[in-house]
């Protein structure tokens, strides 16, 4: 028989209950390079299973553990309240925010030029709603909501330009027009 | 309401319990792995930290009770916690997280009364042994001291460990290599 391997010297030295085969007593037996070596293995596993490693925390422990349990407890019933608290109002915010930046560009819009940017207006009124219903769905934690989020940003900034462009195009007008006249 | 009393319920009504938020199950609980839990805290931060850690891995787990599989066993579980607790103390404190507080345990175990095994192990050789373990990385000295003194299973070193059990037997493997040697070089330097 071949040297046994380091698996199975593991797997003898492991465990002293571990059954060897005839065969493999017999090989042991014969081959003082392998007897060594599953002896140093059986050897070490002693010296690992010592109960010198078994160091026992301290006699108290369980009771100011259990102490501790008590005040983390305590902290648990408060923490979830304000914890919830703050999880509800951040979506909030966020949405109130972006809705009233988008309002306020609106009315500016407006204000400016009602007659000739009306079409404009309509386009970016559809995407300020757009943009609303992903921060909803951002705040809902629905998978892709940031992504709504990005993609109504991008159209909104879309519209945003094209009004802005319809603005310049309308300034340059009233200032060319008194020239011409 | 009544209960049994908690050393008549086996692991799996412990666990059930302390998922639903009973604090006598879970004392139980501490009780029966709080040797574990702490030893593994003393090999990486040290006598001085290992308690408040231990008993800080216990809260932890407590207010994660509910991440509690009651099918199955606790304590791979509860070192998990224990052992991603003590690295992030230990860098938090930038310290190395083996050598000193290996040492340290060390000469805690030195304290105590030797057991007749231990008395068998010539004092060089277990000097020898003890900085071995302590220059091994985490993962196969943790391996080898789950393995050998707590006596869990590949599969729940890999759990604890949160590695594959194949990992778990290659650390073990080289692990025992080298303290085989240290103890064997040991031996050719004793008198």
């Amino acid at each position: 028989m071949s040297h046994l391997t380091d698996d199975r010297l593991f797997e003898l030295g492991v465990d002293p209950d571990a059954p060897a085969s005839a065969a493999e007593r017999a090989h042991l037996e014969a081959c003082p390079t392998c007897a060594a070596r599953l002896a140093a293995e059986r050897e070490l596993t002693l010296a690992l299973t010592a109960d010198a490693w078994r160091i026992e925390p301290p006699a108290d422990f369980v009771a100011r553990t259990s102490a501790r349990f008590q005040a983390a407890r305590a902290e648990l019933a408060v923490a979830p309240t304000a914890a919830a608290a703050k999880r509800s109002l951040r979506p909030l915010s966020w949405a109130l925010a972006a809705s009233a930046a988008f309002a306020v560009a609106a009315v500016g819009l407006l204000a400016a030029n009602l007659g000739e940017i009306v079409p404009h207006l309509v386009i970016l009124a559809k995407d300020v709603m757009v943009v609303v219903a992903a921060l909803a769905l951002a705040a809902s934690k629905v998978p892709l909501g940031p992504l709504f989020v990005a993609a109504s940003a991008a159209t909104v900034l879309l519209a945003w330009s094209m009004a802005m462009s319809r603005l310049v195009n309308l300034s340059d007008r009233e200032i060319n027009q008194p020239a011409a006249a | 309401m009544t209960h049994s009393s908690p050393d008549a319920l086996d692991e799996r009504d412990l666990a059930r319990r302390a998922a639903l938020g009973e604090e006598a199950a879970f004392a139980e609980i501490v009780r029966r792995h709080q040797g574990a839990v702490y030893r593994l805290c003393l090999r990486f931060l040290g006598p001085a930290d290992a308690e408040d850690a231990a008993q800080e891995a216990f809260v932890k787990a407590f207010t994660h009770r509910g991440q509690l599989d009651p099918e199955r066993p606790v304590l791979p579980w509860l070192l998990t916690v224990a052992r991603n607790l003590a690295i992030d103390r230990v860098r938090r404190h930038q310290s190395s997280p083996t050598e000193p507080a290996v040492e340290d345990a060390d000469a805690h175990a030195d304290t105590r009364a030797p057991s007749a095994e231990h008395a068998a192990i010539s004092a060089q050789r277990a000097a020898r042994l003890r900085r071995e373990l302590a220059e091994l990385p985490d993962g196969q000295r943790e391996a080898v001291m789950l393995f050998h003194v707590e006596g869990l299973a590949y599969k729940d070193i890999a759990t604890a460990l949160e590695v594959p059990v194949g990992t778990v037997m290659t650390w073990l493997h080289r692990a025992r290599g080298r303290l085989r040697k240290a103890l064997e070089s040991a031996e050719e330097l004793a008198p």
